[in-house]
């Protein structure tokens, strides 16, 4: 082989699918931040250190790294819920209220003495493994009326997200509440059921790889296993899957519970991970937060990981100058949220690009 | 040389997923003339005619019409300036009436707001008669037959008062004495000064009718030519590159019979209407059955029954000798069932999926495929490797997308998977409908080996040449029911199946009957 050749076989071609989605996603942030900067010209005095903070605040210290790696727990465990029922072809969003009645699940066992057997790896399991049950049973309710009657599992699990929290809350009010506290918080959680801290002079938690570990057993779940491979083919194409033999009842309950599963586990882990006790008095915003991260990230495991760490880099370096800046807030960064899911879930973002690409080569060729 | 009334100039389309669907494309369409646009399946026609038509954008090109640059941006600008098309798949609401459906979009007004649809009826039927359709113009268009609701599509250009008009594929769906007839219709149009694009890949029909024919492969024009100027084999080997032999090698093993697919009074009834009425019929080891019909006569629904897709109302379906009545399609394929569904990117693949996932979704629980929960991916490359090359499946690699494939390679994809399963019987629904010549001659050399190999086939298909020729029994259906049966395939020609399949012949009860082998 000339050296000739092998130059042809390294070289990228942008114009085939994975790379041409990658560059996609390059040029979404670069316009992304372009339009957060035009924005902060128009607001800021000082534009452009504010956007150099932005940007950079988080590396400036171990503490502020640590926050971010932990802000992006829930997001991930959102994101990988929500891409079980993307993936399956299901668009439901119950994680918001999943989220939300396993939390005060946890709670119920992680305040509870006679639950807790003072050894630290069994409680936490315990405080995890409990609601994560629960949540998966509870995912099941719309499982079973779409399996079983073809509802509309959007709307159904939006209605849950209320009724959920309805419950939830009932319960926090009438029987986790403690006096003393303003709101209505719970009482503190039992040291033993917490999750241990990681990394020394940051709160990164036990969490962190719990989330790392799921987003491999989803990654190889899908990709890897005979039930993953029948989840996208059922996702793909439905008739497809049932002319080919599949059963679609078994599928959608199935991935129901094993949504429903991770959702609260990143909900206990959450609480377990960063909070002294359980205060949560509205819905979290993780369901729709977990559609962006599957949206964001390609549907695909790996891109929700990234996709998680990059929206809590951004979003962890707003919250911390918050303090300072009279111009950062979270807000801003809902901005660069929307103009990322608008050019990435576009399929016309750079298509007149490649096709003249395309055209091109097809000229050349002959 | 007559006036040129369009004109394509440099047309090239290039589809977003990066597929180059034309190159280049110069024609000139005469005034007055019917224009044969012809070529394989996949060869570009379709999105060429849906560019001229408005409905695709080229990528790079010009169009003039009448001596003008045009540039509609929709389809409403192309009708209004008199470009009308007919599409293969008919765009009719069944409950309207014929005069309803002509005037639809564009209905007469009374009182500057409400529709008068007195006026209507007359207009249409004027129309009707203007241009000799012999059509009831109140009828219901559910009740027409095919040949009718092709003429209310007709009509509906002409209501829009189109001088060009484009017909795709419109004799795919006819039977022989109904493509007579509207070739009679075309040529009168084309008296009154109108312009017809025909498209079509039948080339006997396109000599017979066309003034200009012009060659469309792999998205590049091979010419125009006058008809008298071209014979029937300079164009095949126009459209494929090489010369075709029409025959197969009908060599056959004697094997033993044995019943391998029985059904028995199989009916289906939708809203009080049969679809599929009482139909009886025994497909043997080593037997391709044929079953002829026009779309629509309770094919379809009889195919999703026999795999069980669709529940039967009443009815026996024995595979191998067992009963599966009912059981869903996984234990009819356990039993030795394996299915070509007639629209293959419906039922047949998953579009996004790559092609080795597409490979093996039939049997992905086999112990070759998966262990107990994880799936044996050097087994699954392995074997999708095999079958590529098999079946000369032209794709990149196994992990391509298996939509960036041509459709006769997605086709053979589909055949590839059912013929990997080791069926016993295979029930092959428009098998090579919308395909190259090429991969069409592949698969039906496949389902003869199959056959010599003592399978049972059940062949569906609307294409009288493809059954004709590959059938060793053949079946007509019309009207729910079966109302032919043939032994002997050579022994029948085409235009006396065209009779049956247009339920003006029918055999007795007794001739019926030896579809079944007891």
């Amino acid at each position: 082989m000339s050296k000739q050749d092998i130059k042809t076989l390294k070289k990228i071609k942008w114009t085939d699918d994975k790379p041409f989605s990658f560059l996609q996603l390059i040029a979404s942030l670069f316009i992304a931040l372009i339009v957060t900067f035009v924005v902060l010209l128009i607001v800021s005095d000082k534009p452009t250190k504010d956007f150099v903070d932005l940007l950079t605040y988080p590396l400036q210290s171990k503490f502020f790294f640590g926050y971010v790696l932990i802000k992006m727990v829930p997001l991930c465990f959102a994101g990988l819920a929500t891409l079980l029922y993307f993936k399956s072809g299901l668009f439901n969003l119950s994680t918001e209220g999943i989220f939300y009645i396993c939390g005060v699940f946890c709670t119920i066992v992680a305040v509870n003495e006679n639950f807790m057997t003072g050894n630290s790896f069994v409680d936490s399991s315990l405080a995890i493994i409990i609601p994560g049950l629960l949540g998966g049973l509870i995912a099941l309710g719309p499982g079973i009326l779409k399996a079983k009657y073809n509802t509309g599992e959007m709307v159904i699990s939006l209605m849950l997200n209320s009724i959920l929290f309805g419950i939830g809350f009932y319960i926090v009010k009438t029987f986790l509440a403690v006096e003393g506290i303003t709101g209505n918080a719970s009482a503190p959680f039992i040291e033993s059921a917490k999750l241990n801290i990681i990394i020394k002079g940051t709160q990164v938690h036990s969490g962190f790889i719990l989330m790392l570990i799921a987003v491999i057993a989803v990654y190889i779940l899908l990709y890897k296993t005979t039930l993953g491979y029948q989840i996208r083919m059922t996702g793909l194409n439905k008739n497809f899957a049932r002319y080919s033999g599949m059963s679609a009842t078994g599928l959608i309950l199935i991935v129901h519970f094993l949504a429903g599963f991770l959702g609260a586990a990143g909900s206990s882990i959450e609480l377990l991970g960063i909070y002294k006790r359980f205060s949560w008095t509205m819905l979290p915003g993780l369901g729709f937060t977990g559609a962006l991260m599957t949206m964001l990230g390609k549907n695909h495991p790996i891109g929700v990981l990234i996709a998680a760490f990059g929206i809590s880099y951004l979003r962890a370096s707003a919250q911390l100058l918050a303090n300072s800046s009279a111009v950062i807030d979270v807000k801003l960064i809902s901005l660069v949220e929307v103009v990322l899911t608008l050019l990435i879930s576009s399929q016309y973002f750079l298509r007149n690009w490649r096709n003249k690409k395309l055209i091109k080569e097809e000229i050349t060729h002959e | 040389m007559s006036e040129i009334i369009l004109k394509l100039e440099n047309i090239t389309k290039v589809y977003s997923n990066g597929v180059v669907a034309n190159k280049d494309i110069n024609i000139e369409f005469g005034k007055g003339e019917i224009h044969s646009v012809v070529g394989e399946n996949g060869a570009g026609k379709s999105t060429l005619m849906k560019i001229i038509f408005a409905n695709e954008k080229q990528t790079t090109g010009n169009i003039y019409y009448n001596g003008e640059k045009i540039n509609y941006h929709s389809s409403l600008e192309a009708i209004k300036n008199g470009i009308g098309m007919v599409y293969q798949h008919f765009m009719l609401i069944p409950s309207f009436t014929v005069a309803q459906n002509i005037i639809l979009g564009a209905e007469p007004i009374k009182g500057g707001l409400f529709l008068d649809k007195k006026q209507g009826v007359e207009i249409t039927q004027e129309l009707a008669k203007k241009y000799n359709f012999d059509i009831d113009v109140n009828a219901k268009v559910q009740d027409l037959t095919v040949s009718a609701k092709q003429k209310v599509e007709i009509l509906k250009t002409l209501y829009r008062d189109a001088k060009v008009i484009i017909l795709d594929e419109p004799t795919a769906v006819l039977t022989p004495q109904e493509t007579e007839a509207l070739f009679e219709q075309l040529l009168y149009f084309k008296e009154l000064g109108h312009t017809i694009i025909f498209i079509s890949h039948k080339l006997n029909e396109v000599k017979q009718i066309s003034d200009k024919i012009t060659v469309i492969s792999n998205g590049e024009t091979k010419g125009t030519f006058d008809c008298d100027d071209v014979s029937i084999d300079q164009l095949t080997e126009l459209i494929i590159g090489r010369k075709l032999e029409n025959t197969f090698d009908v060599h056959k093993e004697e094997v033993e019979k044995k019943p391998l697919l029985t059904v028995k009074d199989l009916s289906f009834k939708e809203s009080g209407v049969y679809k599929v009425d009482n139909i009886s019929f025994t497909v043997d080891s080593g037997e391709i059955l044929g079953i002829a019909g026009v779309q629509g006569n309770g094919q379809e629904e009889l195919v999703k029954m026999i795999t069980g897709l669709l529940p039967q109302d009443s009815g026996i379906v024995e595979i191998n000798g067992k009963d599966v009545s009912n059981f869903g399609i996984k234990t009819r394929r356990d039993s030795g069932l394996s299915y070509v569904p007639e629209d293959r990117m419906v039922d047949g693949v998953a579009a996004a999926a790559s092609v080795s996932e597409n490979l093996i979704s039939t049997y992905y629980s086999s112990d070759e495929i998966s262990g107990k929960f994880f799936m044996k991916d050097k087994n699954i490359i392995n074997l999708s490797k095999d079958l590529i090359k098999r079946f000369y499946i032209r794709t990149r690699d196994e992990n391509s997308r298996v939509d960036s494939l041509s459709g006769g390679n997605i086709q053979k994809v589909v055949v590839a998977r059912e013929w990997k399963t080791s069926p016993l019987i295979m029930v092959a629904e428009q098998p090579t409908r919308g395909i190259d010549v090429g991969s069409a001659r592949y698969i039906h050399e496949e389902l003869i080996q199959m056959r010599n190999d003592g399978k049972g086939i059940l062949l569906i298909s609307a294409d009288l040449n493809e059954v004709m020729s590959l059938s060793d029994r053949l079946l007509v259906m019309y009207d729910g029911k079966i109302v032919g049966h043939f032994d002997d395939v050579s022994k029948i020609t085409e235009n006396e199946l065209g009779l049956y399949m247009l339920g003006t012949k029918k055999q007795s009860e007794d001739e019926l009957r030896r579809a079944v082998h007891e």
